[in-house]
């Protein structure tokens, strides 16, 4: 027999039985579109989300971490158990012991915080082009008519993700430390409600009122500190009278009637506000000029970023240098808990890591998170995937059904193909044709109906991740690759014929003569 | 040519065991027409089975055209039902989802014919048997004599040298016995084919057979030559 004829036959016997063929195929092909998708969607999804997170600012940003200096490891001397027990309870003991004297040492060493030196040395490190601390500021904005607590921080000169975001003006220049960026709604507050208004708020001065004091005075002012009316003016003129009392107090602590002990101990604890030059409830305040007005970011999707490359989101925008002179200023502490480091480009983040890494400070950056979307995509695929073969097992269970009971049907029609001379080959093939014929239009099927469902998921997706970033998708979020086809197709295929083989054997080895009288 | 020598054929096993042939020898030259007459149970079909190499004998030398059947594996077994013996049965065999034409094509396809040659020569086949006009209807659309044609000319569609029946006419009524039976005359005679007929009509096998094989119990009793 010719394996047209063969599949011709095949054909017209799936004709023959057109509902269980429909089932049949409805099952195959769910089976594999969702192979199709989920290879496709993989790869696309992934690849958009890097370029997604390589166009973004973040992709370009390092986060720097103060970390704290390993302790020496505790020696055997200092851990060793001595005593009559059993070895069991002793190794028990000695580990525990160790664990606590590590633990201890770890907590009482120094932190090695990003003080100025450890700042600079950053910055120059080739490809990195800015470096800004992380420090929020707290303070009174003042205005000829305007004055309202607000809080601010620093933003990076070079930053893309601002610049797009700009209703009038422009980012920071690297050397214009006398610049501010400021919100919208704090423009709007300030009463310049149109956008022309807007535009002419750029170049206005503004004026940021801070308060100073030393570590011990500002514990105490954040003690009193309830959490309600954080942002009232009247708080802050309260603070800073009542840090002005404070001091007064302690300056005047010879006269109180406390033990000398007492005196010692209030003197140690405020001393670092008596060697400042400012005193606590001393105000300084700055001129700043307005250089931009922004809006904020749409609410990103990736949260696991935005909690470590969050854009600032107060309402007022210093330049780093600016920032960090007035925290110096005010906490008398030249050293921070973290900075942003930005790098000229993607490949270079990297080795800057490294290099940070080198100096002894933690870091964190998309970079190192990309492996960590790959696991993630990776684990779900594999999911999706065994799910898919679910399906087409279970379906290859109702196929075989079917053959069997179509072979049962059809015996009498075996037995008289047999008697006209087909060889049992002829009618395995027969059989197994009529699998791979199901497994190859349900792979076709699944083709088209995946490239339906992958354009229409590809808008939906693609609306839904840009209307949550400020970023454009590139490219096709389900991406299908030759490969990917082919798989699909092989298993369609592949899982049809095994499905095949035990009726088409059952059907191939009938004796003609019993099977012409089963009419 | 037919040789048969020696040949048994049993069903089953002791003690249930059934003989259907017994020390059965016989030969049937080419081109020769001969009928197997017998009661029922006599094992008529059952040398028939044999002849036509759907079934083998227990013991026995069972040589047609050359080909000694005793000794093919199933693979060339088939092959031998595919060109050398043409068979009509009793209840005809059609398969009921192909139409006339369709059934007389099968043998064709099964060989590997391309199908371009099939058509001419499965219309030719209908010609003979005077069904050209409902090739293409469904069997359960044709008439008892009608199936038969069908039937008879999907075993000549192959061109066999041998050409076996199974009361070909055991389910039509007598009108219609005459027709079939002289179609095949007809066909055996212009193809020279070897016939051999399975009749339990005594007088329908002295009318059309020059030789006459009486079975009882497996055995054959005796050989009439007209
Ligand atoms: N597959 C089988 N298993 C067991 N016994 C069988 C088998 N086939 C035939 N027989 C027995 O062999 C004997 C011969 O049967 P066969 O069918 O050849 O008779 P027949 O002459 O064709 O009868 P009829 O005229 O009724 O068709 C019978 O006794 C039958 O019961
Ligand atoms: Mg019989």
């Amino acid at each position: 027999m010719r394996l047209f004829d063969i599949a011709m036959m095949a054909l017209h016997n799936l004709r023959r039985r057109p509902f269980r063929t429909a089932l049949n195929l409805f099952g195959i092909t769910l089976g594999t579109i969702i192979i199709l998708l989920t290879a496709a969607g993989g790869d696309g999804v992934k690849q958009a989300l890097y370029s997604l997170i390589e166009n973004s600012g973040y992709a370009r940003e390092i986060q720097v971490f103060a970390n704290y200096e390993r302790a020496a490891e505790p020696t055997e001397a200092e851990w060793t158990i001595t005593g009559d027990m059993s070895d069991e309870r002793r190794q028990r003991m000695e580990q525990a012991l160790k664990q606590s004297l590590i633990d201890k040492r770890n907590y009482s060493s120094d932190y090695k915080m990003l003080d100025t030196e450890a700042l600079t040395r950053i910055e120059e490190f080739e490809n990195v082009k800015a470096v800004v601390p992380n420090v929020t500021l707290w303070f009174r904005l003042r205005n000829d008519d305007f004055s309202q607590m607000l809080s601010g921080q620093a933003a990076s000169p070079l930053s893309i993700d601002l610049s797009k975001r700009l209703l009038a003006g422009d980012i920071l220049q690297s050397d214009d430390a006398e610049g501010v960026l400021i919100h919208e709604l704090l423009a709007y507050k300030m009463g310049y409600v149109t956008d022309e208004e807007v535009k002419r708020l750029v170049g206005k001065e503004i004026t940021a009122e801070f308060r100073g004091g030393g570590r011990g005075f500002r514990g105490l002012a954040y003690a009193i500190n309830s959490k309600e009316d954080w942002d009232s003016e009247q708080r802050f003129d309260d603070e800073t009278k009542f840090l002005g009392a404070m001091k007064k107090l302690i300056g005047d602590v010879d006269l109180s009637t406390l033990t000398d002990e007492q005196k010692e101990l209030i003197r140690s604890l405020f001393s670092d506000s008596q060697k400042d030059e400012l005193p606590p409830e001393a105000l300084h305040s700055r001129d700043f000029k307005i250089r931009g007005v922004f809006y904020g970011s749409k609410k990103n999707p990736f949260d696991l970023f935005r909690n470590y490359f969050g854009e600032p989101e107060s309402q007022v925008l210093f330049h780093p240098l600016a920032a960090t002179d007035f925290q110096v200023n005010v906490s008398q502490h030249d050293a921070f808990y973290s900075a942003a480091v930005s790098v000229g480009s993607f490949h270079d983040v990297e080795q800057v890591e490294t290099k940070i890494e080198e100096l002894g400070f933690r870091t964190m950056s998309v970079h190192s998170l990309f492996e960590n979307i790959d696991n993630q995509i990776a684990r779900v695929c594999r999911i999706i995937y065994f799910i898919a073969l679910a399906v087409l097992v279970i379906t290859a269970i109702g196929i075989s059904n079917t053959l069997i009971i179509s072979v049962l049907e059809r015996t009498p029609e075996f037995g008289i193909m047999k008697s006209l001379g087909a060889k049992n080959r002829h009618i395995l093939l027969l059989m197994l044709f009529e699998g791979a014929v199901l497994g190859f239009i349900a792979a076709g099927l699944a083709l088209v109906f995946s490239y339906i469902i992958a354009k229409l998921g590809h808008r939906i997706l693609r609306s839904y991740v840009e209307g949550r970033v400020d970023e454009t998708v590139a490219g096709e979020l389900f991406a299908f690759s030759v490969p990917s086809i082919a798989l699909a197709f092989g298993a369609a295929i592949v899982i049809c014929c095994i499905a095949g083989i035990l009726p088409a054997w059952r059907a191939a080895r009938l004796d003609p003569i019993v099977a012409m009288h089963r009419n | 040519m037919i040789q048969a020598e020696q040949i048994f054929k049993y069903f089953g096993n002791e003690p249930s065991r059934v003989t259907a042939v017994e020390d059965l020898n016989l030969t049937v030259e080419a081109g020769a027409k001969i009928s197997i007459v017998g009661r029922s149970g006599s094992g008529k079909t059952t040398l028939l089975n044999l002849l036509s190499g759907l079934d083998r004998p227990t013991s026995g030398r069972l040589v047609i055209e050359g080909r000694e059947l005793s000794r093919l594996n199933q693979n060339e077994m088939a092959d031998y039902r595919l060109r050398c013996v043409g068979v009509v049965f009793q209840s005809f065999q059609l398969i009921p989802q192909r139409t006339a034409a369709q059934n007389v094509e099968l043998p064709l396809i099964i060989r590997g014919m391309p199908a371009n040659k099939r058509v001419r020569i499965v219309a030719d086949a209908l010609l003979r048997v005077g069904l050209e006009h409902r090739a293409s209807h469904f069997p359960y659309a044709l008439s008892g004599g009608e199936q038969q044609r069908v039937a008879i000319a999907r075993a000549i569609v192959k061109r066999p040298s041998l050409l076996l029946a199974d009361e070909p006419t055991g389910n039509l009524d007598s009108q219609t016995t005459t027709e079939i039976m002289q179609l095949i005359m007809q066909i055996a005679e212009e193809s020279n084919l070897t016939l051999v007929l399975v009749s339990h009509d005594h007088e329908l096998a002295v009318k059309y057979s020059e030789r006459i094989v009486t079975m009882c119990d497996g055995r054959m009793s005796e050989v009439i030559a007209k």
